[in-house]
């Protein structure tokens, strides 16, 4: 199962892409909002995993985009802690879930396995 | 102006009248150098911060692979320790390296909890960052020792907890403004014992930030039991903050000092006051502030009137009426909404006094029903 993961800290993109390997995923990683709606063209991802706050292109406009496409993907929103808004635009964009940061990567595998079981 | 007039001149020597050409000469090679010492400065800071970007890039590249194996490690290795490769030694044994490490470990630090961030946690202290984080607390420079404050809390260096304390009432802004989150980050709601003590102003964006940090707290009760005191603080910023956690943490119990804040000089204060009074009102609490309506300013009788609309009773209601006459308007208009807010048959009266008298109180009706969408 194929998923996509957009967050622009280097270290926090490469631990997420360990541990969901780690779980048996296919991971494909990118730190911009722009890479990710070009990648999530060409590689048709089941779920897309990303932050809100991204260089050229938002986390809202890749819920957007992931929503658009004919086959279903589900979509987990990472927030930080006072952006409730952002969240709640993310939900109304049709986001599937959300995680606030600081998070466990125990917590959100199983959001993830929660969500690709509904699938 | 003067090469313009130099130039349109038929004198070729008039320029000369206002300075002497060698004179010209030195302005135009002193401009030079200038000019060229400008250009070498910005080259030589381009240069220097493309090289710190591929240094940082390179060290990231080393050693990123080996931080996120050992973040995901299994507790179980973790408590042995984690097998640290040769090269990776050597590499912090320089400054700038180990400072990379740093910032590059606290920010993946604010991202995770459980066990990958006791494993972030373990791997700091195996390296030996904590020594150069405690070395920036006794730095003179501000920005250095704020950082290394920040360093030691996000990485729960609970041992630290006193020296990051002692710089909570800092004469520097922004390290107080760390060393105060800090001790919140580590200690919770006890944290705010710096209250007792702080005497700089708590600025409006740290009181947001330590509410903020506050929320990753449980608030364990005991917070009631220091309210009052810090309601009484010398420090007006600390009573208006006071007032914001009994807002944000619905205090009833502290309603009567609330009230008592009705009466600080302070207009800030008294603001934050009527703002707090509404979460935790109690049945007397609209009849107070209507009480107190006269003894306030113009802003913090609008701030009232919004208030008795949000709690207000019948109670209030002659006081209403009174200055639905008021000569401001906007105290007609808000007068106005707590009146339709407060009674059942509020708006009907408003139409009725809008039909009876036109002018402003037809607008204020015609307002105050499209707001409410009655």
């Amino acid at each position: 199962m194929k998923i996509l993961v957009v967050e622009d800290e280097a270290l926090m993109l490469k631990t997420l892409e360990m541990k969901l390997q780690k779980e048996g995923y296919e991971v494909i990683c990118c730190s911009d909002g722009r890479a990710a709606l070009e990648l999530m063209e060409s590689e048709n991802p089941l779920m897309v995993i990303t932050d809100i706050m991204l260089p050229y292109s938002s986390g809202i406009e890749i819920i957007r985009a992931a929503k658009q496409k004919p086959q279903p993907v589900a979509v987990i929103v990472l927030s930080a802690l006072g952006q409730e808004s952002t969240v709640e635009e993310a939900f109304e964009m049709g986001a599937d879930d959300y995680i606030t940061k600081p998070f466990n990567l125990n917590e959100l595998v199983i959001r993830i396995k929660r969500l690709l079981k509904k699938a | 102006m003067i090469p313009v007039f130099f130039l349109q001149s038929r004198n070729p020597n008039a320029f000369s009248k206002y300075i002497r050409p060698e004179y010209l000469v030195i302005g135009i090679e002193v401009l030079l150098a200038n000019f060229l010492v400008i250009i070498a400065i910005i080259y030589l800071n381009l240069y220097l911060r493309k090289r710190n970007f591929f240094y940082k890039k390179e060290i990231n590249q080393q050693l990123e692979a080996w931080i996120t194996k050992a973040i995901l490690d299994e507790p179980d290795k973790v408590e042995q320790g984690f097998e640290i490769p040769r090269k990776f030694n050597s590499v912090l044994k320089k400054f700038n390296a180990r400072q990379i490490v740093i910032d590059e470990l606290v920010a993946i630090r604010k991202e995770l909890t459980g066990a990958a961030a006791k494993n972030i946690i373990v791997l700091y202290e195996q390296l030996g960052l904590k020594k150069h984080s405690l070395n920036k607390l006794s730095s003179r420079k501000w920005h250095v020792k704020s950082k290394g404050i920040m360093e030691l809390y996000i990485m729960d260096q609970n041992d630290t907890l006193k020296r990051i304390y002692k710089n909570t009432n800092s004469n520097n802004e922004f390290i107080r403004m760390e060393a105060q989150i800090g001790v919140i980050h580590m200690t919770g709601f006890d944290g705010l014992r710096f209250l007792d003590v702080v005497s700089y102003p708590i600025t409006e964006w740290q009181q947001i930030k330590l509410l903020e940090q506050l929320r990753l707290s449980r608030e364990d009760g005991q917070l009631a039991m220091h309210i009052p005191k810090w309601l009484r603080s010398k420090n007006d910023t600390v009573v208006v903050f006071t007032l914001k956690l009994a807002d944000a943490y619905q205090q009833f119990s502290v309603h009567d000092e609330v009230v008592k804040a009705l009466q600080h000089p302070n207009e800030m204060v008294r603001i934050q006051a009527v703002k707090t009074l509404v979460r935790i009102a109690n049945t007397f609490t609209p009849q107070i502030l209507a009480e107190h309506y006269e003894n306030e300013h113009f802003t913090n009788r609008l701030n009232i009137l919004d208030a008795i609309s949000k709690i207000g009773t019948e109670e209030q209601a002659w006081f209403l009426i009174g200055l639905l006459d008021d000569e401001s308007d906007v105290i007609k208009l808000k007068a106005g909404k707590a009146f339709a807010a407060c009674f059942k048959y509020g708006m009907e009266a408003l139409e009725e006094r809008g039909k009876a008298k036109k002018g402003a109180y037809q607008k204020i009706y015609l307002h105050i029903k499209a707001e409410l969408g009655r």
